[in-house]
């Protein structure tokens, strides 16, 4: 896999329900690498992303959300504030 | 949980279970493993807590199905008869003899268990019952030795071997010495026992599974399939099916490798090969069929 020279990807605008947020992770990292989305360990072993439907999938106005994890050799960050923005960073 | 393999040039393969339940329990799911795909021409039953007799009537209800050789090796303390003194001839054994041998006696087993696979042409699978006795009161570096014997002996003859033992009660430096003489380490897919909690019910377990169509879809597909089948193949599959909220299979099908398959796998419902690209129902799916809440 020869990667690629950026080291952070950020994507805009996401609707986070649980499948766009999977593509828009493992894409990111697929890019950052030139590779495959299913070349990294499965999300789920790191991620409940089914209760990101629950935590992200609220209307309320003027909210702030902040979450962080850490998969493979990255780190992802999910904001809500109040538009959504996903940014995956290698470490 | 998976070890690499040790190099089975004539298709010998031995595999360790790691289960809490006793010979009671496995020696019936090993014959029913047995008897319900490919069945093999003979059958070796190496049991260190049950009878000879409770080993019939295991075999009893199942054994009828189909025409095999039988040889059961009963090991114990103390030595039940003196069959085991009668020589290592092989007359007799095609027609199906039980064994007695002293526990601590190993390498009369190993011969025994050389004598059937030398005698017997056609596929033969070997039922080695609970080791963990074995590891509990004898000395390790003779339990390691008898292992590595009867594992040699397996891929020589390329033969198929089941071993059991209870990782409850294996020290983890135990079970990585171990792990080496094995081509596949695995664990019981009882559903119940991967759920953390032993108090929810099976069905509570397979409905959480299940929950989303999606997951049942995939369960469906692959017990009507009954065969293994790549995980591209799945998600243009479902792709068809209306109420599956998704555009393009391949999006699908990063859905499936980063979820769903992983918390199938987790349920015990599935299993997948090394890189998680096929993917086929599990034999504890398969068992539970009929509990499975279907759709159709």
């Amino acid at each position: 896999m020869t990667r690629n020279d950026r080291k952070e990807i950020i994507v805009s605008d996401t609707n986070i329900d649980e499948d766009s947020f999977i593509k828009s992770v493992a894409e990111a990292i697929a890019s950052l690498e030139n590779g495959e989305p299913t070349d990294i360990p499965p999300l789920y072993y790191t991620v409940n992303t089914e209760a990101l439907n629950e935590v992200f999938g609220s209307t309320a106005q003027n909210e702030y959300i902040h979450l962080e994890f850490t998969h493979d050799e990255y780190k992802i960050t999910v904001e809500k504030d109040p538009d959504l923005k996903v940014s995956v960073k290698r470490l | 949980m998976r070890t690499n393999p040790v190099g089975s040039p004539n298709g010998g393969r031995n595999e360790l279970v790691l289960t809490p339940t006793d010979e009671s329990e496995t020696l019936p799911t090993f014959v029913s493993d047995t008897t319900s795909r490919d069945p093999p021409e003979n059958l070796i039953i190496v049991v260190f807590t049950l009878s000879p007799d409770e080993v019939l009537v295991s075999l009893r209800t199942k054994y009828e199905e189909f025409q095999a050789n039988l040889g059961i090796i009963s090991v114990d303390e103390i030595t039940r008869s003196s069959q085991s003194e009668s020589g290592d001839s092989p007359a007799g054994i095609s027609s199906g003899l039980v064994t007695a041998v002293y526990r601590s006696d190993y390498s009369r087993i190993v011969t025994i268990i050389d004598l059937y696979l030398r005698e017997w042409d056609g596929q033969t699978r070997v039922y080695i019952g609970s080791l963990t006795p074995l590891l509990e009161d004898e000395e390790w570096s003779d339990v390691f030795r008898f292992l590595h014997l009867v594992t040699n002996r397996i891929r020589t003859h390329g033969a198929d071997a089941r071993y059991h033992v209870d990782p409850e009660l294996l020290a983890s430096h135990t079970l990585d010495v171990l792990r080496h003489l094995f081509d596949e380490v695995t664990t019981e897919p009882t559903v119940a026992d991967t759920h953390p909690s032993t108090q929810i019910s099976l069905r509570e377990v397979i409905n959480e599974a299940l929950e989303p169509d999606i997951r049942m879809h995939i369960i469906q597909y692959l017990l009507e399939r009954n065969t293994p089948v790549s995980v591209r193949r799945l998600a243009e599959n479902l792709i068809d099916q209306e109420d599956i909220d998704f555009d393009e299979p391949e999006d699908v099908h990063l859905s499936l490798y980063h979820v769903h398959i992983p918390q199938l796998v987790e349920a015990g419902l599935v299993v997948t090969d090394e890189d998680h690209s096929a993917i086929e129902a599990s034999k504890a799916a398969e068992q539970f069929e009929s509990e499975l809440p279907m759709s159709g």
